[in-house]
């Protein structure tokens, strides 16, 4: 009885934990996201999210003080040109800073608050992208992160699961897809996985970064990846959960994650790959493979 | 009826004595006359490509105008001129001209006709005869030398606000309220936060490497400008300022040559600093948006142009604030430089050099 209602108050816990997060609503109506949090972007790593939606208005994810603004156009050699394009930069209550990014036009000059039920901007194509696309970032200011807008948001009923379109075993001794593979020999191996999540926004349909991989060995966790939040180790974004690789490191390939070393020991092994993107949708793969002795 | 040539004398003799009086005695101050030397309208100007070849590469002056940019030389030969493609990084000998998609950056030397690619995408600025590219999210920067060879790439975990060079120092301003000094070869230096508002975060940020000064805005409610000294090991603040017009966006800030004024704008003015007192001298106003100032203390004179409905004001004032012109211009303000105590002022698509001519008593 102790332990039902041990599990109950935990259950309460974490219920509550995670229903204070999902605290923020979208900046736009009927929104479609065309690149996650975590997505290869240029050297590093997408630390914000964009997103599509057919109305144009962009609102406050919460109520909140303009703390920056910017015109994606320096004139004069003070002035430093925005590749965010026009932004605004907002202050919510626990430290929360919110970056609106690429709207049509800077945001008013004399206001310096805004509601939740106000319009901050108007969506745009402005800084270095050229599709009419919101950027939204978080930054958890009072521990330096910058935190995955999705765990924040509502959910948006994406029912469709991540691509899983391969794993493989690499070293010295070879490159081995597990997909065409039965037999390899004992060893340690650096282990890839070939995934992204897709979305159908604008006419086209877009590749992006899953939420989380997890890799079983034989039933016992090995590899994982996570992209809850981004901290920055040694002046260089890396995800705050282990393996912090920095995007040069876990990047081999476009969306192909070199997520650490596997030892391998001779006899059977089961090799299970969990991929989730952040609507929990999970595609998940088992490849039974043997493992010879030399 | 006549007047008599002893009337006529007399009342020339007196009329000289009053002018004598009323101008002859007051004494002639040390001061400059600006004269305007030449101007050329650089869309229908004809490049001079048999003088640029024979040109030092210390003669090259970069400028900007509406849509294009280039250098020319003292006497007004224009040596080089290109369409600008959506933005450029100008620097003495060099230039990054850039796509909005800021991809393919490339730094050119269009004295010795190199190229040399860069490895990052985004949008650079020129300081210090430095690159810096700012990444597509602004919260990174990489860092390059005028011949391309890489420096450093940081990356923050805030917006990058600001960014200055001095001497050997990068100084870079981060909304969360932190200014962090790097040397060139990226090893980092000293930082500093300094938390007196409510909301701290860095809007502007200059370093002179003549005075080992830093200046700062920071904050909302209030707003400051600290003027601190820095070295390799950190900073030390000298005087702080409430800013009474306080912006929420990037300020322009920078100190004059050697260290000794300092300039910074605010929501309405121009606030004027002597950074050896450390006491706010005087504020200069702005009637239209600030693009561009510049203080040049061996002559005493401040330069400020902003825009006006689409037009420049160009203003000239003493190192006390006092005004000594302003004149308007048809066209916005691109380009305000000075080399060898000539003012280069780029308006719509013309070019003009204006020549400063110091006269004493």
């Amino acid at each position: 009885m102790k332990n039902i209602i041990f599990m109950l108050v935990l259950s309460l816990f974490f219920y509550s934990a995670v229903s204070t997060s999902y605290s923020f609503e979208w900046p736009v109506k009927d929104p479609r996201i065309v690149s996650t949090f975590g997505s290869r972007a240029g050297k590093s790593y997408n630390k914000g999210i964009e997103i599509f939606s057919s109305s144009e208005a962009v609102s406050p994810i919460e109520a909140g003080e303009v703390v920056l603004r910017c015109s994606e156009y320096a004139r004069g050699v003070h002035d430093l040109p925005s590749p965010l394009g026009n932004l605004t930069v907002l202050q919510h209550e626990r430290g929360i800073q919110s970056i609106y990014g690429q709207l049509a036009s800077p945001t008013m000059e004399d206001v310096p608050f805004y509601d939740i039920t106000d319009q901050l901007g108007i969506i745009g194509s402005s800084g270095t992208i050229e599709a009419q696309l919101l950027y939204l970032q978080l930054i958890d200011s009072e521990v330096n992160r910058f935190v995955n807008p999705l765990l924040s948001l509502p959910s948006i009923g994406d029912t469709s699961e991540p691509q899983l379109k391969g794993v493989s075993l690499s070293s010295a001794k070879g490159s081995f897809p597990l997909e065409n593979t039965t037999t390899i020999p004992q060893g340690r191996y650096e282990l890839s996985i070939n995934t992204f999540d897709e979305s159908s926004a604008g006419g086209a349909v877009h590749r992006m970064a899953p939420y989380s991989i997890k890799v079983y060995i034989n039933g016992e966790a090995k590899d994982s990846l996570s992209f809850e939040s981004l901290t920055i180790r040694d002046w260089s974004a890396v995800p705050t959960a282990p393996p912090a690789l920095e995007a040069s490191q876990l990047y081999s390939r476009p969306w192909e994650f070199k997520l650490g070393d596997v030892t391998l020991q001779p006899g059977e092994a089961a090799v299970e790959v969990f991929v989730n993107d952040f609507s929990g949708n999970e595609a998940i793969q088992t490849y039974r493979i043997e493992v010879s002795a030399n | 009826m006549s007047i008599g040539r002893g009337f006529l004398f007399r009342a020339i003799a007196i009329i000289a004595v009053l002018v004598y009086v009323l101008l002859g005695s007051y004494t002639i101050k040390p001061g400059n006359a600006y004269i305007q030397e030449w101007t050329i309208n650089v869309e229908t100007e004809a490049i001079d490509s048999d003088s640029a070849e024979g040109i030092s590469a210390e003669e090259w002056l970069p400028f900007r105008v509406e849509d294009s940019f280039g250098f020319v030389n003292a006497e007004g030969r224009l040596l080089q001129s290109s369409p600008i493609e959506w933005n450029i990084a100008l620097g003495k000998g060099s230039y990054c001209n850039y796509t909005k998609q800021g991809i393919n950056l490339v730094i050119r030397d269009p004295i010795r006709d190199y190229l040399y690619p860069l490895s990052v995408e985004g949008y650079p600025v020129e300081r210090g005869g430095d690159y810096f590219v700012l990444s597509q999210d602004l919260t990174g920067v990489s860092a390059f030398s005028a011949a391309g060879e890489f420096l450093f790439s940081k990356e923050f975990s805030s917006i990058i606000t600001s960014l200055d060079v001095g001497g050997d120092t990068v100084g870079i301003g981060l909304l969360n309220g932190r200014v962090e000094l790097f040397a060139k070869d990226g090893s980092y230096r000293a930082g500093i936060r300094p938390e007196t508002s409510r909301i701290n975060a860095v809007y502007g940020t200059a370093l002179s490497s003549a005075s080992q000064k830093a200046a700062i805005v920071h904050g909302i409610d209030p707003q400051f400008l600290s003027l601190y000294q820095f070295d390799d090991t950190g900073f030390q603040l000298l005087s702080q300022i409430e800013v009474s017009e306080p912006k929420r966006s990037q300020v322009k800030i920078a100190f004059s040559e050697n260290g000794e004024y300092l300039l910074c704008e605010t929501a309405t003015d121009v606030q004027v600093m002597s950074t050896e007192d450390q006491i706010e001298s005087f504020k200069l106003p702005l009637s239209g948006t600030l693009v561009d100032f510049d203080f040049y203390p061996e002559l005493d004179s401040i330069y400020i142009i902003e825009e006006e409905q689409e037009s420049t004001v160009f203003s000239i004032y003493s190192a006390e604030g006092r005004r000594y012109s302003q004149e308007e211009f048809s066209g916005r303000p691109q380009w305000l430089s000075r080399s060898e105590g000539n003012l280069y002022l780029g308006t719509g698509s013309l070019l003009r050099k204006v020549a400063i001519e110091r006269f004493s008593k």
